[in-house]
């Protein structure tokens, strides 16, 4: 067996690199890769529910105790984030063979670059270069599945940074992108510098999550239980011999790196950035894979109980500032691309809620339908934004519904997704609604919360989500009403015609899998029921939160059009604070990027003014003696001199008479005297 | 041929030819440029095609070595023509041999009394290999001096705008190390006298004095602090570490291209291989007696120097503090021991990690050096604001580029992760804060790269003077970053070599420390038990 998924994936992750040159080799790597997952599910599914698999590849390092390997841990999590990524990377994939045409020519003219002398930009087709990014990101992403030790897995995750930065950075030429890759690259690094003391903590906290042995007893990665009840069994066992504030400490340093790779806050600023990126980018890496890695890494800690209640409390407060700040960002947000962006953000929160409530299988659960309809969102975004020539402002857009009814209906489908309607069923059905795949894995999400707020006696744990789950059926309805409703606002969008068949078919897979995904979930009601009791109806609170966002933004998108988006304009100059996301990234941009060159210039200056300048006055004190030295020299030792040289002739005169002027003398004298010094030597030295 | 042959061989060729070269035709500088590239040519397959074969087939003596030499040389005063290899030092003598044949491959671009230039390159890179095989003190100062001189003349004569003041500040700076390590050589002879056969240079001698495995002799702990300080500051200098790094952005801003290679690639990891091998096993009571000074100048350099790297606009410059701030991770891993703990895991992680540190920014910093003298030959200027689309007028030039400098950057999979990471992780058992403060490096790096990387490779077009001279890489251009970008790849892929060759070098140095200060615990004891009873 263990043999069997090391040919399969080791093959696969060498299929991702080679694909350099041409879209269709990439789309063969990645149709590849799900075949072999799928493969993998259907073979070993089974077995995988209740084992794990495991291996070293090589070991990079070892120093007695400490031992670095790379390795493979294979277990049902990863077969569903792996199967998860390779069906939606499929899909971006196959879409992007079509989005990416234009780039199939000899010369691109990029009018959003900055121009030139002579007009627009003018570069050669980067088709293949996209692919190749493309195809690298998802080995790094699959890289970071199936990593069998926490370093390894730090590893991939800067890997998959790496590629982001590319992406994002795909069009260098203007301004905005390039700035926003480098901004997400930097930000990504704040959190991997948590990452990075997090790992140093485990470590020191004799966390053995750097080893890839097999014996899962050994590996803290691979004891990873499938019975959920083992959890907190397996958290008293590590807390109570493990030093709580190291492992407090480790677990917030790894969090530190979520929170840069998931844009949690306070790092969110440079997701919506990274929308300069192409969309089939950004619905592939920024909103369904990359992304949630954080979100899987931190259930990963989670269900091995490595996060202390301190840990935990720290996770959960962070998430719901960041649903709070997602949400309310994209509500007024006219871009399409930075409405899903903030959504995407917000939703992150809610699944890294889940975990910090300890429920990380809601998290997982919400992380793989959230994928689904995001990447759904995004590419039905991608098809306007093609069909558009490249509009993406609302204020632009409308009335496409006519135009694509085909993408404005799976576009539908992800916005009832995203906003967790449903209808009741009146217990034709378990749970007794029915809803899309949204709907389910926010309701195991608040029933976590709900749960939580309950324990800990802190009610906003449930309020915050469930209030934010309206909004966000707010923004998203409005999203779609300011699309796809009402009147075309621009030619651009008078001249959209219905994407091709290459764009519609993942539109149509992934809004099939946006659908039907929630149905599949874990089955959480009974036991929060048995906890909670029945004090609260989780599910038709979230519903009436819905079905209220929803409403409001019928009312006012639904009929009149965008007109009446001008109710935002009573926010003043809040409003363009909130359209750029707050000012986070001008804040940091003053306090730390601004200081941190000022304290390098300074340092530079110390450089050259203080130590620099020491030395130079050390080199002329050097020089002052030495004139003084010289000095005298010439008057004092050399008019002594002169004075004894008149007696020295005199004298010199006496020695002149063994000076024979003979040269047999004088090697005798030579002889004798190196003869001498030579004893000389050898007697007194040893 | 006998080790003593061969490593003699190795060793002398340059200068042999040095000495041939000056028969040639100062005119004919094609002959002369073929003969001193074949030279170096030559090192790299004597050493990849015999030295590293027998090094792998012999097994290592007592003391740790391999292909060992020791013949007279001035044997009324212990001194010796002693040679030899271990894990430490085989990396960095291949490494000198590799990078030494890069920057001669690169000198094609020198025609000014290009005769001279040879000679002193190829004297200067016997100098290099000599101080890596050198096992006798005395042998391994006099290579340490051989450096010094050609390596003045290098920069002093063929350099930029400023290049007197560079080259004497470097002379200088490098003079102070080499006196205070004349001192401490001294000392160490004079102190070595009660062992059997005499006072000696002989470095594996006078290690177990310092390990305590002698019984007659000892080191006391003052004149081990006085020792291990001075030289301290020796090899601070040559690293550098902050304070003593003045000298290394005017030397690499001045010196041409193929140079800076040279002093980035091997002569900065002269001081980090002489802490390992003269400074740690020689005074440990001393080295544990100034740990904390030395991990806390070596996160300081990190942090230093790429503060200052953030805030530099010329791009040797730039590079030039980012080998500050990367060598800072050298000290931190070859400091962080606490002699208290018995265990040395941790200190062998973070020492495994600096030697590969110095393998990495080996190979990073001739890249980067090699890629901004690249731009240099073809638009004449360095400033980073009046540049940019490198990447579209040069495509092969900003990939390999961008590469190379991600290399530098420490993204996995690529060479200067693992020099990095190791360090720092390991720092944590030394102190939390330090693996705090070095992790915080990591941004900065991140940040000073990529804000260079956007300024010089990324927008749409280039914005600096002589936009017209921007051709494509020559064939030898493209070859030697291409080599530079291959050996990041596999290093950072496959870091194994390094590690398994290096391990055991730094697991010998690390017990043998660790016993010196057990061993002085335990006499110290003993001393007072006599005192007592007497």
């Amino acid at each position: 067996m263990g043999g069997f998924a090391w040919n399969l994936f080791g093959g696969w992750s060498a299929r991702d690199r080679t694909s350099r040159f041409a879209g269709f080799v990439s789309v063969g790597a990645i149709a590849t890769s799900l075949a072999c997952v799928l493969a993998a599910k259907f073979l070993a599914g089974d077995r995988l529910e209740h084992d794990v698999l495991s291996g070293t590849y090589f070991e990079v390092a070892g120093f007695e105790a400490y031992r670095f390997g790379f390795g493979y841990l294979i277990d049902d999590v990863t077969l569903t984030m792996a199967l998860l990524v390779a069906q939606v990377a499929a899909c971006v994939h196959v879409f992007a063979l079509s989005y990416m045409d234009d780039e199939l020519v000899e010369e691109y003219v990029d009018h959003e670059a900055e121009h030139t002398p002579d007009g627009a930009l003018r570069r050669f087709g980067r088709y293949d270069r996209f692919f190749a990014f493309l195809s690298l990101f998802c080995f790094a992403m699959f890289g970071l599945l199936l990593s069998g030790s926490l370093l390894q897995t730090f590893v991939f995750w800067e890997l998959v940074g790496a590629t982001s930065y590319f992406l994002i950075g795909f069009y260098n030429e203007r301004p905005e992108a390039r700035s926003a890759a480098t901004n997400a690259f930097v930000v990504n690094r704040v959190g991997d510098a948590g990452f990075l003391i997090g790992l140093a903590a485990f470590g020191a906290a004799g966390v053995d999550l750097m080893s890839a042995t097999p014996e899962p007893a050994v590996t803290a990665f691979a004891s990873i239980s499938a019975d959920p009840h083992d959890h907190a069994e397996q958290r008293h066992e590590w807390q109570a011999y493990k030093p709580p504030t190291l492992l407090t400490i480790a677990a917030l340093g790894v969090f530190a790196g979520c929170v840069g790779k998931s844009a949690q806050f306070p790092l969110q600023a440079w997701l919506p950035r990274a929308m300069a990126g192409p969309t089939p980018v950004s619905a592939l890496v920024h909103s369904a894979t990359m992304v949630a890695a954080g979100v899987y890494l931190m259930a990963r800690l989670a269900s091995l109980g490595l996060l202390t209640p301190m840990a935990e409390a720290v996770v959960t407060a962070g998430a719901a500032a960041t649903i709070v700040i997602g949400a309310v960002c994209a509500c007024v947000q006219t871009d399409l691309k930075a409405v899903l962006a903030y959504s995407t953000i917000s939703q992150l929160g809610y699944m890294l809620l889940a975990i910090g409530c300890g429920d990380p299988d809601a998290g997982m659960f919400h992380l793989v339908t959230h994928a689904f309809f995001k990447s759904l969102l995004f590419l039905g975004a991608g098809a306007v934004i093609h069909a558009c020539h490249h509009e993406q402002e609302m204020t632009r857009l409308g009335g496409l519904r006519l135009k694509m009814p085909l993408t404005a209906g799976a576009m539908l489908v992800g916005t009832l997704a995203i906003s967790g309607l449903a209808l009741p069923t009146f217990g034709l059905t378990a749970s007794g609604w029915l809803g899309l795949s949204g709907f389910y894995s926010k309701d195991t999400i608040l029933e976590a919360a709900h749960q939580a707020a309950e324990v800990r006696e802190a009610s906003w744990i449930f309020w915050v989500p469930l209030v934010s789950a309206g909004v966000t059926a707010f923004y998203m309805v409005r999203m779609w009403c300011g699309t796809f409703l009402g009147r075309t606002r621009s030619d651009d969008a008078g001249h959209a015609h219905e994407a091709d068949w290459l764009m519609l078919v993942p539109l149509g897979v992934l809004a099939t899998f946006a659908v039907f995904a929630g149905w599949f979930g874990p089955d959480h009601h009974g036991a929060a029921e048995h906890a909670v009791g029945e004090t609260l109806d989780v599910p038709t609170l979230g519903v009436i939160a819905a079905f209220a966002g929803a409403g409001i933004a019928t009312a006012l998108y639904g009929f009149g059009g965008w007109g009446t988006d001008k109710v935002f304009d009573a926010l003043g100059p809040f409003r363009s604070s909130l359209t750029w996301g707050l000012g986070f990234d001008c804040l940091y941009r003053k306090a730390f990027v601004l200081p941190g060159r000022a304290v390098g210039w300074v340092l530079g200056l110390f450089d050259r003014s203080v130590i620099d300048g020491l030395l130079h006055r050390v080199a002329e004190l050097g020089l002052a003696v030495a004139m003084l030295d010289r000095a005298i020299d010439e008057k004092l030792i050399d008019g002594a001199v002169d004075g004894v040289a008149a007696s020295a002739r005199s004298l010199g005169r006496a020695a002149a008479v063994p000076q024979t002027g003979r040269l047999r003398q004088y090697v005798v004298f030579l002889a004798v005297g190196v003869t001498g010094a030579a004893l000389l030597v050898t007697f007194w030295l040893p | 041929m006998t080790d003593a042959a061969l490593l003699s061989l190795v060793v002398f060729l340059p200068a042999l030819s040095a000495g041939a070269i000056v028969a040639f035709d100062g005119e004919n500088r094609g002959a002369i440029r073929r003969f001193a590239n074949l030279t170096t040519l030559a090192v790299v397959g004597l050493l990849f095609g015999l030295v590293l074969p027998r090094y792998l087939a012999q097994s290592p003596d007592e003391a740790g070595y391999r292909l060992v030499v020791d013949l007279p040389w001035v044997p009324g005063w212990g001194i010796g023509y002693r040679l030899g290899l271990d894990g430490l030092s085989l990396p960095l003598l291949l490494l000198t041999g590799v990078v030494s044949h890069l920057a001669m491959w690169a000198s094609a671009g020198i025609t000014k009394q290009t005769k001279g230039y040879l000679i002193l390159f190829l004297l200067l890179e016997t100098g290099m290999l000599g101080s890596f095989v050198a096992l006798d003190f005395l042998l391994f100062y006099v290579f340490f001096e051989v450096m010094l001189l050609p390596m003045y003349f290098l920069i002093g004569l063929w350099g930029g705008p400023r290049k007197e003041y560079a080259a004497i500040k470097f002379f200088l700076y490098t003079l102070v190390g080499s006196v205070l390590m004349l001192i401490v050589m001294l000392m160490a002879y004079a102190g070595s006298s009660g062992v059997a056969g005499g006072a000696t240079f002989d470095l594996p001698t006078l290690t177990a004095i310092g390990s305590g495995r002698v019984d007659t002799v000892e080191f006391s702990g003052k004149v081990q602090c006085w020792a291990f300080a001075m030289l301290l500051i020796a090899f601070l200098i040559k690293l550098p570490a902050v304070p003593f790094h003045t000298w290394l952005p005017d030397a690499h801003v001045e010196a041409p291209t193929p140079v800076s290679m040279i002093l980035a690639g091997v002569l900065l990891k002269v001081g980090g291989y002489g802490l390992l091998r003269i400074a740690y096993p020689l005074f440990p009571l001393g080295a544990a007696y100034f740990a904390d000074v030395v991990v806390w100048l070596g996160v300081v350099s990190i942090l230093y120097g790429a503060f200052v790297a953030l805030a530099q606009t010329d791009f040797k410059r730039l590079v030039a503090y980012s080998s500050v701030s990367h060598m800072g991770y050298v000290l931190l891993g070859i400091g962080i021991w606490s002699p208290a703990a018995a265990d040395t895991a941790a200190w062998q992680m973070g020492m495994n990690g600096a030697v590969f540190q110095m393998i990495g920014h080996g190979i990073t910093s001739v890249g980067m050096f090699f890629l901004v003298g690249v731009l240099y030959d073809r638009v004449k200027h360095r400033d980073m604001r009046e540049m940019g689309g490198l990447l579209t007028v040069m495509p092969r030039y900003g990939g390999l580029s961008i590469g190379i400098f991600f290399a530098a950057m420490g993204l996995p999979g690529l060479c200067g992760f693992w020099g990095e990471v190791f360090p720092v992780l390991a720092a944590w058992s030394f102190s939390p804060w330090a693996t705090v403060l070095a992790a915080t490096g990591v941004i900065l790096t991140a940040g000073y790269m990529l804000f260079a990387v956007q300024r010089i490779y990324l927008g749409p077009r280039y914005i600096g003077p002589r936009g017209e001279q921007l051709v494509p890489m020559t064939a030898s251009e493209k070859w030697i970053a291409g080599l530079v970008m291959t050996a990041a790849v596999v290093f950072g892929v496959y870091p194994r070599p390094v590690f398994d060759v290096a391990g055991p070098a730094v697991a010998r140095i690390t017990a043998d420390a660790q016993t010196g200060v057990e061993t002085a615990e335990v006499r110290k004891v003993a001393r007072a038990e006599n005192e007592a009873t007497q």
